[in-house]
């Protein structure tokens, strides 16, 4: 299918934005213009469709609603395999944008994250297996979500005591299973929590009623959220 | 690099190294290759993240093999550096010692 490419003008109008704005957003690399062999300035009508997704609610939908909606294909990566090659892409994707060492570390909490969906809830996805799976490096953002069975169920199994959500992720993110292959539980989110706390990376980890908000400048809050996620939810900004 | 020393240059098995399978799909792979009487080197060289889960399978299968006789090459990959602490922490077997050696190093490394 033949791409469609609009001007700067009605670019504009799709966005609901003013022209000024996409000039500051292609300086910025918030969303780069493409430019004719003229020079002149023009955009893709599926970039910017992508765009104007609000990808963070489209994840909480995935995560929280009582039935599995429809993804666009391009975030569902039912399988482990295509969340890897996504992954891949992400990577090459966000070297062109951060330094190495950052992509280096997004790429690491990303494929931890969406991996430890995969590795806890294969063959007992409770409805629609696979994960939600989007990135947005102009607006720095990572967003990951599954429906899976959450953090309490998957770490009660080796720790029947955990008795909330919050516990849970206290756990996840704080202690580590110490000794030889206790039962090949990772230690990931730790590693994760620690990139977090020490770099410019901003994650929130909701499961349950749990939710984990962990920065540089804060370290890492637990506390009860409002609202139930089936599986996984997390946000990562950079 | 002498004839007693092997060397597994990770970016064989790709840029991006995740999940626990694929650690072991890959030590799978290069373990016919090794001779486990022999002291093994790890290059990080040319990889862009190596994630916990992989790294933990991948190395504790490869120190099973060569009875503890691994040694991680200094690098900077930020993944790499920000997995080790905590892997050192958590095993409390050879890949403990391997992961030991290899901060120790980098704390020597100018």
């Amino acid at each position: 299918m033949a791409r469609e490419n609009v001007r700067i003008g009605e670019a504009a109008k799709i966005l609901g934005v003013s022209i000024q704005t996409l000039r500051n957003w292609e300086k910025s690399g918030r969303l780069p213009a493409r430019r004719s062999e003229g020079g002149q300035r023009f955009y893709a009508r599926e970039d910017l469709e992508r765009f104007s997704i609000d990808l963070k609610k489209l994840g909480w939908a995935w995560a929280s609603s009582a039935q599995p909606p429809d993804l666009p294909d391009i975030y569902h990566c039912e399988r482990h395999d295509r969340f890897t090659t996504r992954l891949e892409k992400m990577g090459q994707a966000l070297l062109r944008c951060v330094p190495e060492e950052t992509a280096s570390l997004l790429t690491l909490v990303a494929g931890e994250i969406g991996d430890n969906s995969f590795a806890h809830n294969v063959g007992s996805w409770p409805d629609a297996a696979g994960v939600f799976y989007a990135y947005d490096t102009g607006k720095r953002l990572i967003v990951l979500a599954d429906r899976g069975r959450g953090v309490r169920a998957t770490l009660r199994q080796v720790r029947p005591d955990l008795a909330s959500d919050t516990d849970a992720l206290r756990v996840a993110f704080t202690e580590i299973v110490s000794g030889r292959n206790p039962e090949k539980r990772g230690n990931g989110l730790k590693v994760v929590r620690g990139i977090a706390e020490s770099r410019a990376i901003g994650l929130l980890f909701r499961s349950g009623l749990g939710i984990a908000r962990i920065s540089k400048d804060g370290g890492m809050r637990i506390e009860m959220a409002d609202g139930n996620v089936r599986g996984a939810y997390a946000v990562v900004t950079f | 690099m002498g004839e007693d020393m092997q060397t597994i240059h990770l970016k064989k098995f790709g840029k991006v190294l995740v999940s626990r399978p694929a650690g072991l799909e890959a030590f799978n792979a290069i373990r016919p290759t090794l001779d486990p009487s022999l002291p093994v080197q790890v290059d990080f060289e040319g990889v862009l993240t190596v994630a916990p889960s992989w790294f933990d399978e991948f190395l504790t299968r490869l120190a099973e093999y060569t009875d503890g006789k691994v040694e991680l090459l200094p690098t900077r990959n930020a993944s790499v550096l920000a997995a080790l602490p905590v892997l050192g922490t958590a095993r409390d077997d050879s890949v403990a010692g391997i992961v030991r050696r290899a901060l120790e190093q980098k704390r020597h490394t100018p």
